[in-house]
């Protein structure tokens, strides 16, 4: 009997806890915390993924042709051992790439971006994995390919890197280390991987993360001219082009040629988002042309 | 006294103590107390909450958040209490612009295998707080992506394909600065480098063996927020 009461108490007992639970979280509950983003007001990822792909590759292609190529002809040495104190180099274009890719991911948005290949001067810079299948698709169709990491969760977007310049073609076959030396224009070299913390992102978000893409320009430009202006001979830098001469073109100028070259596109993609009215153009797109 | 009113003066005492235990480490100032051990080298001076910072809303809206999402209420959690620690509580500090291993490159896809073995997309898997130690990974951590390294060209003394094949991935650091975050060329023999226990010394708290400062020194103090 005695244990029959005492059963018959726990049972109350319980029962008092859950009912004081219940009344503590839902029942007279102060307003609930913001459940994430709301789906009405983000666009997807691999669409905002998409935009900063195409700037970045407009921008690498100015960097390679107009900088990298014209600098070349005019005596400027690029060289990936450009941060050696004394060697007199600025940054080939895969490095100019990652300090833009360092910056931007510093700027705290959810993100990366990086290069990788099948056949890599750099072995660390070989696709392997669920990278290295996606490539293989993308030789085959030259379109990007989209997939969520498994373990990250993170939304990945490959573009594909074609050999776009002279410069790019004639480096790779002509470096020491290079596993491939008949690469040709229009060559499938490789891919850049981009990827994004959150499947949605908000509206805001989008601009800001141009807006440290096109920081990112700028700061990796700046890192070339920090380190031409140590060469035994600093190139002048100023409001003309290697294209003329031994010379380098200032931030202002270079982000002036960034703006024309980027900004009419990036806005009607930025339109097409807000409308909603897809489909709009891809840098797998623009790679197939 | 009876056996009941032993168990009695058990019970209270037992209380009291929990309440002045209680009372002391939620004392302002008395964080401290609550940390698991020692901080690690150079962190003795800052507070807790410059790495701890609290997550959004109460405690109560943080719960009813976690049980709405267990209830299929909501979408998303909540963080309880305290955020996770990020790797921007350490970046804040610790901004290396020239990172030969920047953490963020490890979120890359190719890298799965090692953020199963290491996670070295988070600073804390190298650099756990709380131990007192500099360096809290094995000293042979380079192995996990390194360990098919071949090169062409290879001066060294011994030559690396020697250190790969015995393997000896305890005296890369000996050489190779992880980060890249102090001055100075890789020396040719291993008999130049850092001794190992110089190097063991440093990574857990001791003097620096390396000539050069630091290129990228850690703030003195945290940039507000």
């Amino acid at each position: 009997m005695r244990s029959k009461a005492g059963s018959a108490m726990t049972k109350v007992i319980v029962a008092l806890l859950l009912a004081v639970a219940g009344v503590y979280l839902f029942v007279t509950a102060p307003p609930p915390l913001p459940d994430g983003t709301q789906s009405s007001a983000c666009v997807p990822a691999e669409e905002v993924l998409a935009v900063l792909a195409a700037e970045g590759a407009r921008v690498r292609e100015l960097y390679t042709r107009e900088i990298v190529g014209r600098g070349t002809a005019a005596g400027i040495r690029f060289d990936e051992r450009w941060r050696e104190r004394g060697l007199d180099a600025a940054p080939i274009p895969s490095l100019f790439l990652r300090e833009i890719a360092a910056f931007v991911e510093g700027q705290g948005l959810g993100v990366s971006f990086f290069l990788g290949s099948d056949h890599p001067i750099n072995e660390a810079n070989r696709l392997r994995g669920a990278q290295a299948e996606a490539f293989a698709r993308m030789k085959a169709s030259l379109r990007p390919e989209v997939f969520r990491a498994p373990d990250t969760g993170l939304v990945t977007a490959m573009y594909p890197d074609l050999a776009i310049a002279d410069a790019c073609a004639r480096c790779h076959n002509e470096h020491r280390a290079s596993p491939k030396r008949d690469w040709q224009n229009g060559d499938l070299m490789g891919a850049t991987t981009w990827m994004s913390s959150e499947a949605c992102v908000p509206h805001a978000r989008v601009a800001a993360m141009i807006s440290a893409l096109r920081g990112g320009f700028a700061h990796a430009y700046r890192r070339v001219l920090a380190k031409a202006a140590t060469f035994e001979r600093p190139p002048p830098v100023g409001a003309l082009w290697p294209r003329e001469g031994y010379l380098l073109p200032s931030v202002e100028e270079f982000m002036r040629e960034v703006r024309r070259q980027t900004s009419e596109p990036t806005l009607d993609s930025i339109l097409t988002l807000s409308s909603g009215a897809g489909p709009w153009p891809s840098a797998g797109a623009r790679a197939s042309r | 006294m009876t056996g009941r009113s032993h168990h009695g003066l058990g019970y209270a005492i037992g209380a009291i103590a929990g309440g002045i235990g209680v009372m002391i480490f939620a004392t302002p100032g008395m964080e401290r107390l609550s940390a698991p051990g020692p901080a690690s080298p150079g962190h003795g001076a800052l507070d807790c909450d410059d790495c701890h910072t609290p997550a959004p809303g109460s405690i109560r809206q943080q719960l009813q958040a976690i049980a709405g999402h267990a209830l299929g209420l909501r979408t998303h959690a909540a963080e309880l209490g305290m955020r996770p620690i990020g790797n921007d509580a350490c970046t804040s500090c610790h901004e290396r612009p020239d990172d030969r291993h920047p953490p963020f490159r490890f979120l890359e896809p190719r890298f799965a295998e090692i953020r199963r073995e290491l996670a070295p997309e988070r600073c804390v898997s190298c650099h756990a707080e709380h131990r007192g130690a500099a360096l809290t990974a094995e000293l042979d951590l380079c192995r996990h992506c390194h360990a098919d390294l071949v090169l062409e060209e290879d001066p060294i003394e011994p030559p690396h394909a020697l250190l790969v094949r015995v393997p000896r991935f305890d005296t890369c650091l000996r050489c190779h600065d992880f980060h890249g975050n102090h001055e100075g060329e890789a020396p040719t023999a291993l008999s130049r480098s850092i001794p190992e226990r110089a190097l063991r010394d440093y990574l857990s708290g001791g003097p620096s063996p390396y000539p050069q400062p630091t290129r990228h020194p850690a703030r003195k103090e945290r940039p507000p927020r």
